[in-house]
């Protein structure tokens, strides 16, 4: 796990809802990594697919069917609310925790996809997929401090 | 329970005890529903301390120092337990992780 430095992109209404400026590119990077999710949720052979979908149940040789479906659902249905609100200038709080679950989900698939287990691995990133990883951390830190206040969790 | 029948064996007449096979089965799998679960929180490289503390948070309802010190014993330990009970409520939860990014996963506890 990885300690966290803060960017304001999202800002926090007196309504509740969050107000949206983001430098340029990066709406369309929400819709690629949902499309990247997608991907991977739909290749069962592909790393990302295993660490969205990996058995869940260690006691149990399968994991129950039902369980796989509602993940797959549960996963469709994130990518769906990012998909339809990544060129809003405003959006809900329930869309930026949708936005924060493809965002979460997407630094999973990336270091799947990368062989990262240990912070070594980590610290022998190349710069271009640090620089990824970065532009990640910096929409989920102020997507949390625009949901929950600034300095919380 | 068990069942007696009468044996098919050398000595004719006698009778042996067996367990019941489909009634164990069944006690086994009550008894396997019925367990504690325990959900197990992955250690990764790449989540930030701050999304694990907030997930913990929002998922179980739990304080901020408990958060934290089940988030720095995953990262320090490799994985932790962050809840024990009924497995479907800890399948749940570990769905729940899994929807955020985390890496999760259910046990039987020990």
């Amino acid at each position: 796990m990885t300690r966290s430095r803060a960017r304001r992109l999202f800002r926090p209404l007196e309504n509740g809802r969050i107000a949206l400026d983001l430098p340029p590119g990066v709406r369309e990077l929400m819709i690629a990594v949902a499309g990247r999710l997608e991907e991977a949720g739909a290749s069962p052979s592909s790393p990302g697919f295993a660490c969205l979908f990996g058995r869940i149940d260690e006691s149990a040789v399968v994991d129950d069917p039902a369980y796989v479906l509602e993940r797959q659902l549960a996963v469709d249905e994130v990518l769906s609310v990012v998909a339809s609100s990544a060129r809003k200038d405003v959006i809900e709080r329930e869309e930026a925790e949708a936005w924060l679950k493809v965002l979460g989900m997407t630094l999973s698939r990336r270091a799947a996809e990368l062989g990262l287990r240990t912070e070594a691995d980590r610290a022998s990133l190349p710069a271009k997929e640090e620089a990824e990883i970065s532009v990640v951390y910096a929409l989920q830190v102020s997507l949390i401090d625009a949901i929950d206040g600034p300095g919380t969790a | 329970m068990q069942v007696v029948r009468t044996s098919l064996s050398a000595s004719p007449g006698a009778t042996e005890t067996v367990p019941d096979v489909t009634e164990r089965r069944e006690g086994d799998l009550e008894r396997s529903i019925a367990a504690p679960y325990d959900v197990y929180l992955w250690n990764d490289p790449v989540t930030l301390m701050k999304v694990v503390v907030r997930v913990l948070k929002k998922v179980f309802g739990y304080g901020s120092d408990k958060a934290e010190l089940l988030m720095l014993t995953a990262h320090q330990e490799g994985r932790v337990v962050v809840w024990t009970g009924e497995r479907d409520r800890a399948v749940r939860y570990c769905l729940e992780l899994g929807a955020n990014g985390l890496q999760s996963t259910v046990a039987r506890a020990a």
